[in-house]
């Protein structure tokens, strides 16, 4: 055998070895899906409430928040087949939940809840989704909109400019470093307030104080690092937007006058999440969640429902890398409302309040009464609202009387909502609605609206300014592509989830 | 092209067709190409980058062979175009990427894509070949 005959076989010896010693088990067997192919069938509770009936390997029946107007939209995807495989997995605790802005997702619908014992249920990264703490934050400008309306087209593009928007968007100002990445995911908000582009009541204005205690920073992969290390204060892409709005109707004076909030208040909206490093933590623990799904003798219907008990090894390090990817969102709000401030400052001379900060897909571990006792759970929630009542502990003091601002926004066209958390939001573990929902896919979209200048429609017809990284997202983010958030705003209200009070008309809208 | 797009509520999925599992992972390729940038055939491929994968089966493959071009086009802008099998298993991929560094000038994002999910992925031997699925989120 010559040399070079040698060094192959040695090579080819050399990667049989790696691949043996890499081998990554068994192939995943899914189980059969409960209503595989069948007709969801919806029996009414009430008003607003339907039930999806447990059956096949379902633990526990669904219930989907809807009414006659949204019924219809049901149907039109599998978002139902959703509602019932979620309620398949282990330790799920109480019904598996829709919102009624719930549609197709992957694993989880969209406007899914769902939450699980911590001893003997499960967590899982399809329940929380690929933008870990994707969220909304909604800030008040003391200016007025007939102040602002004569510069509107100047300040978008400035907003435009400012707010780097578009999938792999970065912005290098911040100067980050692995270190100081670590510290930003560990610290969440008090990084920022640390240096000096937050204030403390910024925090106290942020679900969970913007900082989940279970970050745990050493949990998130090279690869996911080395995707967020640029992007802190960008936007991103897809369903994601800085919105300048106005306050158009007010439905709860009380309330509003708490949230400082008043007709014809301007307000900014920004609506992003954890950019490539919350995917990446997202895909790692996926492939991480197959194994586990396996290894603890958990059936999948669906893959991407793949899961790990609670307090299991990975289901641990997952906590500990989702809550670092958390708090890097938290931060990532946080840093483009900063350098909304500085344009705000620099154009009008005035403030940009934090009036709140929610995540829409997290898994938290909260308190909530269940079947007659406070019971500690671990609270998924993918496209949907944290909505606590007045009176909660959780509520920041400000608002503590009137409950927590509940921010829903619409689409680019119409309007947008603010909520505050109502008493039955305990039959949701503490949840409502996150958007209007998706009503067309994108591909319909573009079918249906491809052909027009979207932007100069809206310009024409509504007075909304549109600036868009792609014109492909805008003809996809259509208004029409929506739900109306009235009726699902209506819906969450007449459940008594959360209450109505202001309406917030767009403006000007950046769209990533 | 033997690849097709279909409707999925807020993102985009394709099906894929081939003659083996090597054909189905190239298709993959193609069709992340066109999502991203609108058109497939003008992306170059002089460029080769070397990946080795491994995951729990073949449609598990696809998918983190999909996750492997979102990692590279966003953390590298290398944008990939096609794929040169060199050594592949049911849960086993060796291969060269064969793409160009992303010129936003040349290849304006059509659509971004953000990840590849587990959901109803597959990748199987079929009656006539073989058939893989893979929905892209957005």
């Amino acid at each position: 055998m010559s040399r070079k005959q040698r060094k192959r076989k040695e090579q080819r010896a050399k990667r049989a070895a790696r691949k043996t010693q890499r081998d990554p088990g068994p192939a995943v067997e899914l189980a059969a899906a409960p209503y595989a192919g069948r007709k969801v069938p919806l029996e009414r509770l009430d008003a607003t409430r339907f039930r999806v009936p447990q059956t096949g390997a379902m633990r526990t029946h669904g219930v989907v928040y809807a009414d006659e107007r949204t019924l219809p939209d049901l149907a039109e995807d599998r978002c139902l087949e959703q509602v019932a495989n979620v309620a398949t997995l282990p330790g799920i605790v109480g019904p598996s939940l829709a919102m009624p802005d719930i549609h197709w997702g992957y694993g989880f619908p969209i406007g899914g809840v769902a939450a699980f014992d911590p001893d003997e249920g499960v967590v899982s990264p399809g329940g929380v989704g690929y933008d870990i703490n994707c969220g909304v934050r909604l800030l008040a400008a003391e200016v007025t909109a007939s102040e602002l309306k004569r510069e509107l087209p100047e300040l978008v593009d400035a907003l435009f400019a400012a707010v780097p928007a578009g999938v792999g968007s970065a912005r290098r100002e911040l100067g980050l470093d692995p270190a100081g990445l670590q510290a930003l995911m560990r610290d969440g908000l008090g990084w920022a307030v640390g240096r000096g582009l937050a204030d403390e009541e910024d925090a106290e204005r942020v679900e969970e104080g913007g900082r989940l205690q279970t970050a745990d920073p050493a949990q998130v992969s090279e690869r996911a690092l080395a995707r967020g290390l640029n992007q802190v204060g960008t936007l991103g892409s897809g369903n994601h937007f800085a919105e300048v709005g106005v306050v158009d109707e007010v439905y709860d004076e009380v309330a509003a006058a708490a949230y400082g909030l008043r007709l014809g208040q301007v307000t900014l909206m920004i609506h992003s999440g954890s950019r490539g490093l919350g995917h990446q933590v997202c895909t790692d623990f996926l492939a991480d969640m197959l194994r586990a799904s396996e290894r603890y003798g958990i059936p999948l219907v669906d893959r991407q429902l793949c899961c790990a008990p609670v307090r299991s090894e990975p289901g641990q390090r997952y906590l500990g890398a989702m809550g670092a990817a958390a708090n890097y969102a938290f931060v990532n709000r946080q840093v483009m409302t900063h350098w909304a401030r500085q344009l705000f400052a620099e154009r009008y001379g005035c403030g940009l309040r934090t009036v709140y900060d929610v995540c829409h897909n997290i898994a938290k571990f909260e308190t909530h009464a269940f079947e007659g006792s406070e019971r500690e759970l671990l609270v998924h929630r993918k496209g949907a609202t944290r909505a606590l009542p007045a009176g909660h502990p959780l509520v920041p003091a400000a608002y503590r009387e009137v409950g927590q601002p509940v921010i829903i926004p619409g689409d680019m066209g119409r309007y947008s909502f603010v909520l505050r958390g109502a008493a039955n939001s305990g039959r949701s573990f503490g949840s409502a609605c996150h958007g209007a929902g998706r009503l067309l896919s994108r591909a319909a979209a573009k079918r249906r609206y491809g052909g027009e200048n979207v932007a100069a429609r809206l310009r024409k017809e509504r007075g909304v300014i549109v600036r868009g990284a792609s014109r492909a997202t805008v003809v996809e983010e259509v208004p029409e592509a929506y739900k109306d958030a009235a009726e699902v705003v209506g819906i969450v209200h007449d459940g008594g989830l959360a209450e109505r009070v202001v309406r917030i008309r767009p403006l000007g809208v950046v769209k990533g | 092209m033997a690849y097709r797009f279909f409707d999925h509520t807020g993102d985009f999925g394709a099906d894929f067709e081939g003659a083996d599992q090597a054909a189905i992972l190239r298709e993959a390729v193609r069709a992340f190409a066109e999502l991203l940038t609108g058109e497939q055939a003008s992306v170059g491929s002089g460029r080769a980058l070397a990946i080795e994968l491994e995951a729990s089966d073949p449609a598990a493959l696809l998918v983190a062979l999909g996750n492997e071009l979102v990692y590279r086009f966003e953390a590298e802008a290398f944008l990939a175009a096609d794929l040169d099998v060199q050594e592949v298993a049911p849960g086993f991929l060796r291969a060269l990427l064969r793409g160009e560094p992303y010129d936003p000038a040349r290849h304006p994002i059509a659509r971004p894509v953000k990840a590849v999910t587990h959901h109803q992925a597959a990748c199987a031997a079929a009656e006539h070949g073989w058939r893989g699925r893979l929905i892209f989120d957005l």
